[in-house]
């Protein structure tokens, strides 16, 4: 009714107007794509140069807006190396408190490795071991050989030989510091770096964005077997899920200082307008690193866990002998020594070694209850041990390391229950196993090492930004007012590949120029253009340019244009007429 | 025929307007002017605290230059109502005219500015990016202005010398704007289009031989449209965007933005209010007086109204620092955003006082004075909403509602009029009128699309009585403010010099009927 109403009031009073006095809609005309330039045809376009310095911008990134974005992109930004050894040491601590009907379900050798966990001096079965014999000697002084043991070992015959923080470094100096993917991590190839390989920190699981995102459901194939100097790792993680550092609300806010417009440029084939991302020009100054709320993260699990994780830790498919010498110090003549660092063996002979490291120098002699020497037990500096007997006592085992004396001891009780040697592979899957590090602590770290290599951030940055449009050939630059004076002026600068995006199926255009940079000739022979040095640029091919300067360029085709250019239309615009040459 | 001063107040017909203040018609006052000006500004949310409507072309003529509070003629109905109580026949007005002039302004820029092509939003400007060669004279711009104009007013006695009754269906204004598209006028208007049509009925009502009282109500139809540069430096939203989260940057942008932040290209968007109707209703009570026979008092009241304009807009975001460069910060608006515009604000109370004194039968002095609230004029509203508008990452909502202050003052109205009978056989009457109009809008807030100033009118007509029931008038008007150079306009945003002539001439029929309407008992 009331559009009736209006239309019937707009005609009267039109009606009454000799000269209409209509004013009509705005509207735009979309720009019909243009054809090629023609030979010898000579087109003018004019380029823009826009800044929009903000300082503390907050770019907000959730985990939509990190799926969006190309995995290889995510996978590129490191955030930080995770120290596994509290990972390691909860799944330790999990399997060796295993409740009794969960123990029934695991493979014997996970169940032997679990006994192991939890041997004591009060529990340990000495049977098929050299130190069988202490048992008799120890008979024969009246003492039960817990006591013995305990004594040698300077623990209560209820502790564990090793301590669970032993086993742990053990394991992840051994069975994970020795798998490459916690040696080297991919980065931005520098001059320190020029592979682009950078060194993980000891024992540690580089994380990155890509890790954070997919809730790391790569884990057991980077973790899991891979050759290395030493063979085949036979890798720790068999299987993993449910590792998530992040919630659904996970967002990721990043203060940063840049002037996020592109520059603007112009693709010969057409001449048209272009626009070519400025991020990369900036990135070593676009985080505010100084400020200590430059990066906040939100949405991350409090105590991170895995659901499920499957860790194996292969033997030795040979009986390791003990060592039987004090040579060669320090370690004796085992050829656990000698074993891959992964195995079974090694990492018991280490986990020893790192253990009896607090044992002092001590003796201990026991007496008949006549008050007649036994025999002795005795451990030196460099905890070589000795069971010496008197008076016909009985036979003493032989001398050797303390941790010849476990390795022997682990390898016997690995193989209880029927497994041959080559068999006692272990494996042993755990539920919700605590990462062993706070959220609070992730995110100091991933803040310190952004601030330390933004660089690496700058392809997450560019794809923020994403407003690389169309193919720019070259683009129109100004330093920033106020900048030296020795760059003032206007310049055009050739793109690099650097310029080009790039996303999972690669660039979005092959970099394919024969002959990048401006010159004075048609023939492309006098290059007036160079990448020296312009405001912290030398990768470009640039050139500073007046009215009336005349350049030529190629195109990614090996089409050759003539600029003219003309007079400035205004003090931040460039008017450049382009003529196709051939 | 008479037109009165005034700005073009969306005035519309009410006779209040001050609006563009092409000030035709007595009593309208700025009516449209108020239209332009608050279209303009309102129309964009963002639009900057409009100037659009001062003064300007005030509200066309109403009635005929013999029309007055004073006077009982068909067009009474607006005037004065009461005085329909004193009519003696009835009467068929039907007025036919053109109104013609021009505005003009000379800009003279006393800000600094940035480059045009730069985009620094905060002061202080680096030196490097200041533009020495802004400040200074401009070249003078100038709208021609050319409507028709028509009306129709009938008066019927329905009791003899108690009750008339009155109808009124007219355009008190109708005209076009049309400054240059890239004049320096255009972030205050390029084009406008502003009618008003009226549709009045009232009655007369005599109490005593002396004493008359009425009143009107009346419809007020607008049709508004307009274009203009909105400046996205001046809108206060744009401005709480940019300094709140995500992108947290303090600027002078906003209703207060200093001219070091105006006026850059990139921040240049067109806009157009279309299609912008409003639909209003007023009133107004009178009383008339003739104490002693040679002596004639009008004293009338109008109410005003609230004035809602809704239309369609269409801003013009086709750079690619609007469309494309930001997306990835959230700032992608499309091209052309369009959407729903409403234009809200009071348009003022009034009262007039006429006084006429015949010094003889054939010559009468007539005063015309009145007072224009326009200081109830606090505020244009301005609402504009559109799914295209909506950037919800960087705060910048589908529905933007902003109140672009206005410093409108009241405003005198002073007019006097010599009305003389010239022949013998009295069928021939010529009048001629001076006036003064004081201006409505401070310098601090004038502009282009409110061309108010210190206004001044001058009008003859004479009227032939062809037979004792039909008879002719015509009638032309002079108005024009006097040059005005402001030098203080906020934010350099309307400094310069202003100039409005209008100028106007009608044709009017009129025809007399009946005798006075039905006489009742004991009257005789």
């Amino acid at each position: 009714m009331l559009q009736i109403t209006n239309t019937l009031s707009a005609i009267v009073v039109g009606s009454m107007l000799l000269l209409g006095g209509c004013i009509e809609p705005l509207t735009i005309e979309d720009d019909p794509p243009q054809a090629e330039i023609a030979v010898s045809e000579t087109r003018r376009i004019e380029l823009r140069y826009l800044r929009f310095d903000v300082e503390g911008f907050e770019q907000v990134l959730t985990l939509d807006d990190l799926r969006a974005m190309p995995q290889a992109t995510l996978d590129g930004v490191w955030l930080l190396d995770l120290e596994l050894t509290p990972l390691v040491q909860n799944a330790l601590t999990q399997l060796k408190q295993l409740p009794p009907d969960q123990v029934s379900q695991l493979p014997q050798a996970a169940q032997n490795m679990r006994t192991l966990l939890n041997i004591t001096p009060d529990n340990v079965d000495l049977s098929g071991t050299s130190l069988e014999e202490l048992i008799g000697l120890s008979s024969s002084v009246g003492l039960p050989p817990a006591k013995a043991l305990s004594d040698i070992f300077e623990i209560g015959v209820t502790e564990n030989f090793i301590s669970i923080e032993a086993n742990t470094q053990a394991v992840v100096q051994g069975l994970i510091a020795s798998h490459p993917a916690t040696q080297l991590r991919d980065g931005p190839v520098d001059a320190a770096h020029p592979d682009g390989l950078w060194a993980v920190a000891p024992n540690s699981l580089p994380i990155t964005l890509g890790d954070v995102v997919s809730n790391f459901d790569d884990l057991a194939m980077r973790f899991g077997p891979t050759m290395t100097e030493f063979g085949e790792h036979p890798g720790f993680i068999e299987q993993a899920t449910g590792l998530s550092v992040i919630e659904e609300e996970f967002a990721m806010t990043v203060k940063v200082n840049l002037n996020p417009l592109p520059y603007k440029g112009a693709d010969l084939t057409d001449v048209s307008g272009a626009s070519v991302n400025s991020i990369a020009s900036q990135i070593e100054s676009v985080f505010p690193v100084d400020d200590p709320d430059w990066m906040q993260v939100e949405g991350l699990v409090a105590s991170p866990s895995i659901s499920s994780m499957t860790v194996v830790m292969v033997e030795n498919d040979q009986f390791i002998a003990s060592g039987t010498s004090q040579d060669p110090l320090p370690t004796g003549n085992s050829p656990a020594w000698s074993l891959p660092p992964w195995e079974f063996e090694r990492v018991v002979a280490e986990m020893t070694m790192l253990s009896a490291a607090d044992i002092s120098n001590h003796c201990t002699n026991y007496e008949l209850g006549t008050g007649v020497q036994a025999f002795s037990a005795c451990i030196d500096d460099n905890h070589w041990v000795e069971f010496e007997t008197f008076n016909n006592v009985g036979n003493p085992p032989p001398p050797s390391y303390a941790w010849d004396v476990v390795l022997e001891l682990a390898q016997v009780r690995l193989h209880d229950g029927g497994l041959q040697e080559g068999d006692a592979d272990i494996a042993f899957t755990l539920s919700d196993v605590p990462l062993g590090v706070a959220a609070a602590d992730i995110v100091e770290e991933i803040r310190t090492n952004m601030a330390a290599d933004p660089v690496a951030l700058q392809d997450l940055a560019e794809n923020l930004t994403a407003n690389t449009f169309g193919f720019a050939d070259f683009y129109y630059w100004k330093p920033k007012p106020g900048g030296s004076a020795q760059w003032e002026g206007d310049w055009l600068f050739f793109v690099t590949a650097d310029d080009i995006p790039v996303d999972d199926s690669g660039p979005a255009r092959p970099y394919a120029y024969a002959n990048p940079g401006f010159f004075a000739d048609a023939a492309l022979t006098n290059k007036l253009s160079s990448t020296a040095n312009v405001d912290g640029d030398d990768t470009h091919e640039k050139v500073r340019i007046a009215a009336g300067d005349v350049l030529f360029v190629e195109d990614d085709v090996g089409r050759v244009y003539r600029i003219d250019v003309a007079a400035k239309p205004s003090a931040n615009r460039l008017a450049l007429d382009v003529t196709r040459v051939n | 025929m008479r037109f009165r001063a005034g700005p073009l107040a969306l005035g519309l017909g009410l006779g209040l307007g001050r609006g563009l203040g092409l000030g035709f018609g007595r009593g309208l006052g700025r009516g449209l002017g108020l239209a332009v000006a608050g279209a303009v500004s309102g129309a964009l949310l963002l639009a900057a605290p409009g100037s659009a409507w001062a003064s300007g072309l005030d509200v066309p003529q109403i009635g005929t230059t013999f029309s007055s509070p004073t006077t009982n003629d068909a067009a009474a109905l607006y005037w004065n109502p009461a005085m329909l109580g004193f009519a003696n026949k009835g009467e068929v007005m039907i007025t036919l005219g053109v109104v013609g002039g021009h505005v003009g302004y000379q800009r003279d820029r006393l800000g600094a500015y940035q480059f045009e092509d730069s985009l620094e939003f905060a002061e202080p400007i680096d030196p490097a990016a200041i533009d020495p060669n802004k400040p200074g004279a401009y070249p003078r711009v100038t709208s021609p202005i050319f409507s028709p104009n028509a009306g129709l007013f009938v008066s019927a006695p329905v009791i003899k010398d108690r009750l008339t009754l009155g109808f009124g269906a007219y355009v008190p204004y109708a005209a076009p704007l049309s400054f240059p598209a890239d004049g320096d006028q255009r972030f205050a208007l390029q084009d406008a289009f502003i009618a008003v049509a009226r549709i009045s009925a009232g009655l007369g009502v005599k109490l005593h031989e002396r004493v008359s009282l009425g009143a009107s109500a009346t419809y007020v139809l607008g049709i508004v449209s307009l274009t203009r540069v909105q400046d996205f430096a001046a809108v206060e939203i744009f401005s709480e965007a940019l300094a709140n989260p995500p992108i947290n940057q303090p600027n002078d942008f906003g209703e207060t933005a200093p001219s070091t932040v105006r006026e850059l290209s990139v921040l240049a968007r067109p806009f157009a209010l279309t299609d912008g109707y409003s639909h209003n209703a007023t009133f107004n009570v009178a009383l008339a007086a003739n104490p002693i026979d040679p002596l004639w008092l009008g004293l009338t009241y109008d109410h005003g109204s609230r004035l809602n304009v809704n239309g369609q807009f269409q801003l013009d975001m086709n750079d690619e620092f609007f469309t494309q460069d930001l997306a990835g910060q959230g700032l992608a608006f499309p091209p052309l955003v369009a959407g729903d515009a409403k234009l809200s604000f009071r348009l003022p109370k009034r009262i007039m006082l006429g006084i006429a004194y015949d010094i003889s039968k054939r010559l009468r002095v007539d005063g015309n004075f009145a007072y224009v609230f326009w200081s109830d004029l606090d505020a244009f509203v301005i609402t504009l909403d559109s799914p295209d508008l909506a950037q919800p990452e960087i705060g910048l909502p589908r529905r933007t509602e902003v109140a672009l202050r206005r410093d409108w003052k009241g405003t005198v109205h002073a007019e006097l009029s010599v009305r003389a009978t010239v022949d013998k056989r009295e069928r021939v009457r010529v009048s001629g009128t001076l006036g003064y109009h004081s201006p409505a809008s401070p310098d601090a807030t004038i502009d282009v699309a409110s061309p108010d100033g210190h206004r001044l009118i001058g009008a003859l007509g004479v009227a032939v009585a062809i037979n004792e029931r039909i008879g002719l008038m015509a009638d032309g008007e002079v108005q024009g403010i006097l040059p005005r150079t402001v030098t203080t306009s906020d934010f350099d945003l309307g400094n310069g010099t202003y100039d409005l002539v209008l100028g106007g001439g009608h044709l009017h029929l009129i025809v007399k009927f009946g005798n006075g309407g039905k006489v009742l008992k004991g009257k005789g």
